[in-house]
């Protein structure tokens, strides 16, 4: 090692990011915060992917009712149902989760900081926080029950007659 | 400009998206006629489609949409990115790739949002 880096704060040398995103999904001694984590940038992905095929598919009303018609006649599929059924179930989770991460950006459901006192559960995980994802988990749910029962079941029995 | 300004710009992003995303969504929800949305076969009607296209309302709203999500996704893919640790000169080409893959998007999807007041 140089003198040079000697000299360099801790805080300050370049982080060694080892796990790279393969760590994203390396559950082990991981906590639901950490699923959390990963699943919300999985979904994110997943979100930013569509935001671009979404406006580029939807310019197709620029060219007339025709080619929309043709449009919406290669969307009537099942696989698409189920495509949109999982879109919801991204927007969901990465938005509520996103709620969850925007309170807790704001400190308003971590707690104030505490003393660590054995066994180090830290409350930040803890509380407040914990019932919060319950809280969301459980909307969650319910928004994807009603999206199963919009997309699987309404959309391609009631409104095609399939 | 700084990052504690991107970092803000991108969850006032999300506070828009948390609440215009379920807004755009409910259009679409054959679930939801009882509470007055035209469902999904009839939203996406070419009359429903044109009408909604030639009304200035929905015009902005959608640029504005598109304005937020394209930012804060853009944002996220670049943070993810600079999580990853990569040298300085590959931080500074994703940045300048984010940048473009968003501006593009934002210009085209603007386009079509005015060019379809005219339909």
């Amino acid at each position: 090692m140089t003198s040079k880096q000697n000299q360099t704060p801790t805080c300050l040398r370049p982080y060694s990011n080892r796990r790279g995103i393969i760590g994203w999904f390396d559950s082990r001694h991981l906590n639901l915060e950490r699923y959390l984590y990963s699943m919300h940038r999985l979904a994110g992905i997943v979100l930013v992917g569509y935001l671009f095929v979404h406006v580029f598919t939807t310019s197709t009303r620029l060219r007339g009712p025709a080619p929309w018609d043709a449009f919406l006649f290669t969307i009537e599929n099942p696989l698409i149902y189920v495509g949109e059924w999982l879109l919801v179930a991204a927007v969901a989770l990465h938005g509520l989760n996103g709620i969850r991460l925007i309170l807790a950006e704001l400190g308003l459901s971590i707690g104030e900081p505490q003393r660590p006192i054995y066994p180090y559960r830290p409350k930040s995980i803890t509380g407040r926080q914990r019932y919060l994802i319950w809280f969301l988990m459980i909307v969650g749910g319910i928004l994807l029950i009603g999206a199963a029962l919009e997309y699987l079941v309404f959309v391609p029995l009631v409104s095609h007659g399939a | 400009m700084k990052e504690s300004t991107l970092w803000l710009l991108h969850i006032i992003a999300a506070l828009v998206l948390v609440i215009a995303i379920p807004i755009h969504m409910h259009n679409f929800s054959t679930l939801l006629r009882p509470l007055g949305a035209p469902g999904y076969e009839l939203a996406l009607s070419w009359a429903f489609v044109s009408s909604r296209a030639r009304d200035i309302f929905y015009t902005v709203t959608y640029i504005a949409l598109l304005g937020a999500a394209t930012y804060h996704g853009m944002y996220g893919v670049r943070s993810m990115i600079y999580e990853l640790a990569l040298s300085k000169s590959l931080e500074r080409i994703s940045s300048i790739l984010c940048f473009l893959a968003g501006a593009g998007l934002f210009v085209f999807g603007t386009y079509v949002a005015i060019a379809a007041l005219f339909l």
